[in-house]
């Protein structure tokens, strides 16, 4: 296919100084700060929306107006910091299988 | 005859018909007349009434008469066979800029086939349907023509043609019990509480299918090896087929909410761990088959609503997440997510479609994973099944983990890897940019999917309490990744293969058969052996006794012949006196 793997390196390869001038609008300062605020932002405004609205769900947990935030933040660290020790068992060379 | 002309006109012949046709046209032309079959299929599809059969009578056994009922069109097969064309057209879209004759008529085919299989209303048709699911898909699988491919290619022939043999022998068996072979709801325990072998059979070709825990191994194995095209084509058909089957079958069925349930769990850890970023929507995919799984098992008709919806929506969604994998291995060769990242700046358009099926498999709201999900997860909390609900919910956290952040996050963003691919090309586009269309559409107006949903809908997906509390989950979470990212808590990748059940066949297994060949040739070898050497201590002995030097082969005197003549001579003179 005469378009497939077309890749160039980046014109300033980061490896090239010791302090790269990071050229993605994703990897500005700015907008990385932003992103943090946003998010924090959104998350204490859904937090203080759980208090005031009626939660009615199926189980009392959920009427606890932060359950699914706690929840959510919770199960996602357990997963990330548990799950990665999954490694240590199950982990092999990437030509484990000699296929 | 009426009957014939029926079947030869419904959706999944028409498909299976067209599929055939193009492979004598080249690849513009043969994109075309697909997308012309696909929309002449969906068009036959949406003119059937509700509740259309067609019926054919087979033959006769010990007084009952065997019939076939080759197509049945009613709510829950329609949405099926529906979104299997859907997926088939996003499909041919996608793919044409490639225009692989073999991947494009063996791709279609198996949507053909899968639509055919959602549309049969007995075990038998559904059987052949099943089996050609397994054989046109398996060319997608064999298609990049590596090594990889191949082996894991045979490895998937033989879980699938084993679904089917297990279909098979359920099928035999309720004929030969006088039940008849039409495809209904059935039960896997008799009256009197007795396992049901016939039914358990079926239950298990499937549970192959679906992907059970432990029968899963097939998914994550093949799906990642095949082509840019394959995956995405892979994605849609062979499970949600197996959804769709247990739905009609096996509603209800109590097993299946725990099956599923740990469906959703576990691919959860093999999904964070894992390197090649196919393979992580190989586990997601098992993930979300799971929540279907376990809302048939629930079996209440908002239940079955939720699976269908969730099946439909996840279709969507996948095809888009994996499209968007597919025109990242396009551009750079690779999906593994040690070498990829920061393609974000030369990529756009496919970043912000990958982030639209992230947001729709995570259920957003707005997104269409929201309104499929949530009839889900009402289903099992209105039956108060607290711990299931509380799997469920889990899993929700684990699915925006590994697809809605680790895909596009990896991908797109993260460390720069350097490199610069140019924008997938016009079609990929496209069919990525449909199908956001779809995800988002039915995100912002469901009452459309929830008309065309097995039962009637009275569900309202966007009250207060249930935004704030899916919002408060997604972005409690994102809010655990940044940190984890930010005080380097968050695994990197590492270039690595992570063991799953499926080293018990591919190491211990085959070791075991490479034992057992041996040993079989090593036994055969000994007792040929020892019979050869009877044989030839026998013949030695004749040789001795018969061949030229042995005793009989020895010349005797005259006298000891005359004398044996006078002996013979007595005898019969005495023999004479007597009578």
């Amino acid at each position: 296919m005469s378009d497939q793997n077309q890749t160039t390196p980046a014109a300033t390869p980061n490896t090239g100084s010791d302090h790269p001038k990071p050229d993605g609008f994703f990897d500005q300062p700015g907008t990385r700060t932003a992103i943090w605020i946003i998010l924090i932002a959104l998350c204490a405004g859904f937090a203080i929306a759980g208090f005031v609205i009626d939660l009615h769900g199926y189980f009392p947990i959920e009427e606890f107006g932060v359950f699914y935030g706690l929840f959510g933040f919770g199960v996602f660290s357990f997963i990330v910091l548990v799950g990665q020790h999954l490694r240590k068992i199950l982990m092999r060379p990437e030509d484990y299988y000699d296929e | 005859m009426n009957e014939l002309i029926a079947v030869l006109t419904s959706p999944g012949v028409i498909v299976i018909i067209i599929a055939l046709l193009g492979l004598g046209l080249g690849g513009t032309a043969r994109a075309g007349l697909y997308l012309a079959g696909i929309a002449a299929a969906a068009v036959a599809l949406t003119r059937y009434e509700m509740g259309f059969v067609v019926s054919l009578p087979l033959f006769e056994i010990a007084g009952n008469s065997i019939d076939l009922t080759p197509l049945r069109v009613d709510k829950l097969s329609f949405i099926f066979a529906l979104i299997f064309l859907i997926a088939a057209a996003l499909n041919v879209i996608y793919a044409w800029r490639i225009g692989d004759r073999a991947q494009d008529v063996a791709g279609l085919s198996y949507a053909g086939a899968a639509v055919g299989g959602a549309l049969s209303g007995d075990l038998l048709t559904l059987f052949i349907f099943w089996e050609l699911t397994a054989i046109t898909s398996a060319v997608l699988i064999f298609a990049p023509g590596t090594k990889q491919s191949y082996a894991a290619g045979m490895r998937y022939m033989v879980v699938q043609i084993l679904s089917g043999l297990f279909l098979l022998a359920g099928l035999s068996m309720f004929a030969a019990s006088g039940r008849g072979l039409g495809f209904e709801a059935m039960s896997l325990t008799d009256a009197e509480g007795a396992l049901d072998y016939a039914v358990l059979a079926v239950f298990l070709a499937f549970g192959v299918k679906a992907a059970f825990p432990f029968l899963h191994n097939w998914l994550q194995d093949s799906y990642p090896k095949t082509t840019v095209t394959g995956a995405v084509v892979l994605s849609a058909f062979t499970t949600k087929l197996a959804v769709y089957a247990l739905a009609r079958g096996f509603a209800g069925t109590d097993i299946l909410i725990y099956i599923g349930a740990t469906m959703t769990i576990f691919p959860v850890f093999f999904a964070l761990i894992e390197n090649d970023l196919r393979k992580v929507l190989a586990y997601s995919l098992n993930n979300q088959v799971g929540f279907m799984v376990c809302a048939v098992g629930v079996g209440t008709e908002l239940a079955i609503n939720g699976a269908a919806a969730h099946a439909f929506v996840h279709i969507l969604y996948k095809a888009l997440l994996f499209m968007s994998m597919g025109a990242v291995l396009y551009r750079t060769g690779t999906t593994k997510a040690t070498e990829l990242g920061g393609l974000y700046r030369t990529m756009p358009a496919t970043t912000v479609f990958c982030i639209i099926g992230a947001m729709s498999i995570s259920a957003f709201p707005l997104f269409s994973g929201f309104v499929a999900k949530s009839l889900t997860m009402s289903a099992v909390g209105y039956e108060g099944m607290f711990f299931v609900w509380l799997a469920l919910l889990f899993a929700s956290a684990g699915v925006l983990e590994h697809s809605g952040i680790k895909i596009p996050y990896f991908a797109f963003f993260g460390h720069d890897s350097g490199k610069r691919p140019k924008e997938a090309p016009p079609q990929m586009l496209i069919a990525m940019g449909i199908a956001s269309a779809l995800c988002i559409g039915i995100g912002v107006f469901p009452q459309y999917l929830y008309s065309i949903l097995p039962y009637a809908v009275k569900y309202e997906p966007y009250t207060a309490a249930h935004v704030v509390t899916q919002m408060q989950l997604l972005l409690f979470a994102m809010l655990a990744f940044a940190l984890l990212v930010k005080f380097k808590l968050y695994p990197a990748e590492v270039r690595s293969v992570n063991l799953d059940f499926d080293w018990f066949y591919r190491v211990p297994g085959r070791n075991l058969l490479t034992w057992a060949n041996g040993a079989s040739r090593a036994t055969w070898n000994a007792l040929s052996g020892i019979c050869t050497q009877r044989v030839q201590a026998l013949m030695a002995r004749i040789y001795a006794v018969h061949g030229p030097e042995g005793q009989f082969a020895r010349s005797w005197p005259i006298g000891f012949m005359a004398l044996w003549t006078a002996v013979l001579l007595a005898f019969v003179l005495v023999l004479s006196f007597v009578a």
